[in-house]
C-alpha cells in the first residue's frame, strides 16, 4: 500500500505564471516519456520479477515516480493559478483552457491524453530492464528539450532535479540487469525468459 | 523563507538523501559505507521531522498527536505557500 506524505520531493516556488510553459512541460505528467507513464511502468513490471532486489528496486523507482508526477503537477498547477482569459488569450494556452480550464490533466504537449500505449510490461525481466533504461534516457531528453525552452529560474529549478532522477534511474536499472545476467546462463541471455520458462 | 518551508526544508534534504541511499541500497546492500549513510540520515530525517510536525502538523496521518484534526489544513504541497 501507500501512505501520503504531505510535501514534495522537491520544492516547487514559481512566482511568476507561464501558460503556454505550462502547455510544454505537462508532457512529463501525461506524455509518451512522462511520470505518470513511468510510474505505471514500473509497478506493473514488479509483480513477476523473480529476484526480490530488483521487484524492490522496481518498487522504490516506481514509488519515486509517483513523487516525480505530483512535482511535475505542481510546476503545472503554479505556472496557470490566477491567470486571466487575456493571458490565456495572449498566451496560447486556449487548446487546453478549453477543455479542462486550468485544471490539471495527464496530457503529453500535443494534447493527447495520457495512454498506457506509452509503455510495457512484457513480462520478461531482460526485455522490460532495457525499455526502463530506455525510458530513463527517453525522459531525460524530454529535460533537456525543456531546458532549452526556459528562462525562469524558478522553473528550472525543479526541472533540473527531475533531469537528474532520470540519469540515477538509468544507473540504477542497469545494475538491475547485471542481477538478472548474472542469475542466468550467458549463453541464453534472449533463449530463455526467467519469468515464464521454468 | 518562511519558518514553515524552512523546517519543511530540512525533511525535503534529509529525506533526499535516504531515497538515494535506499536506491543505491537496493543494489548494494552490503556497502557498509552506504549503510552507515543511511543510518546518520535517519538521525538527522527523525530529528527533522519531528521538528516540523511539533509547529505544523503532520506530514503523514499516523502521525496525529491528539488535539485538532490539522491534516487537512492548508497550504497543501502543491502550493506556493508550502514552499516560499
Amino acid at each position: 500500500m501507500w501512505i501520503y506524505e504531505k510535501k514534495l520531493e522537491y520544492p516547487v516556488n514559481i512566482k511568476t505564471p507561464n501558460p503556454k510553459l505550462a502547455m510544454a512541460i505537462i508532457s512529463q505528467l501525461g506524455g509518451p516519456d512522462g511520470e505518470l507513464g513511468a510510474s505505471q511502468r514500473y509497478l506493473s513490471q514488479r509483480y513477476g520479477m523473480p529476484y526480490p532486489k530488483v521487484a524492490g528496486l522496481l518498487t522504490d523507482i516506481g514509488t519515486e515516480e509517483l513523487a516525480h508526477l505530483e512535482i511535475v503537477s505542481a510546476i503545472v498547477y503554479q505556472l496557470t493559478r490566477n491567470i486571466s482569459i487575456e493571458d490565456i488569450k495572449k498566451s496560447g494556452f486556449e487548446p487546453y483552457y478549453v477543455d479542462h480550464t486550468t485544471g490539471i490533466y495527464p496530457q503529453a504537449a500535443s494534447g493527447m491524453p495520457f495512454t498506457a500505449k506509452s509503455f510495457q510490461s512484457k513480462g520478461d525481466s531482460i526485455t522490460d530492464l532495457f525499455e526502463d533504461m530506455a525510458a530513463e534516457q527517453k525522459a531525460r531528453t524530454t529535460y533537456d528539450n525543456l531546458l532549452r525552452l526556459i528562462d525562469d529560474p524558478d522553473v528550472r529549478d525543479p526541472i533540473k532535479f527531475l533531469r537528474e532522477r532520470e540519469v540515477v534511474h538509468f544507473q540504477r536499472f542497469g545494475e538491475a540487469l547485471g542481477v538478472v545476467q548474472d542469475e542466468l546462463d550467458s549463453k541464453n541471455f534472449y533463449a530463455y525468459n526467467p519469468q515464464f520458462d521454468r | 523563507m518562511s519558518d514553515m518551508a524552512n523546517l519543511l526544508r530540512n525533511v525535503q534534504t534529509a529525506e533526499f538523501a535516504l531515497v538515494e541511499a535506499n536506491l543505491f541500497l537496493d543494489m548494494h546492500p552490503a556497502d557498509q559505507n552506504a549503510l552507515d549513510y543511511f543510518r546518520k540520515y535517519q538521525q538527522i530525517y527523525e530529528k527533522a521531522v519531528e521538528a516540523y510536525t511539533t509547529a505544523y502538523g503532520p506530514l503523514t496521518a499516523m502521525q496525529y498527536t491528539g488535539g485538532r484534526w490539522k491534516w487537512t489544513d492548508g497550504p497543501f504541497p502543491w502550493e506556493q505557500a508550502a514552499n516560499a
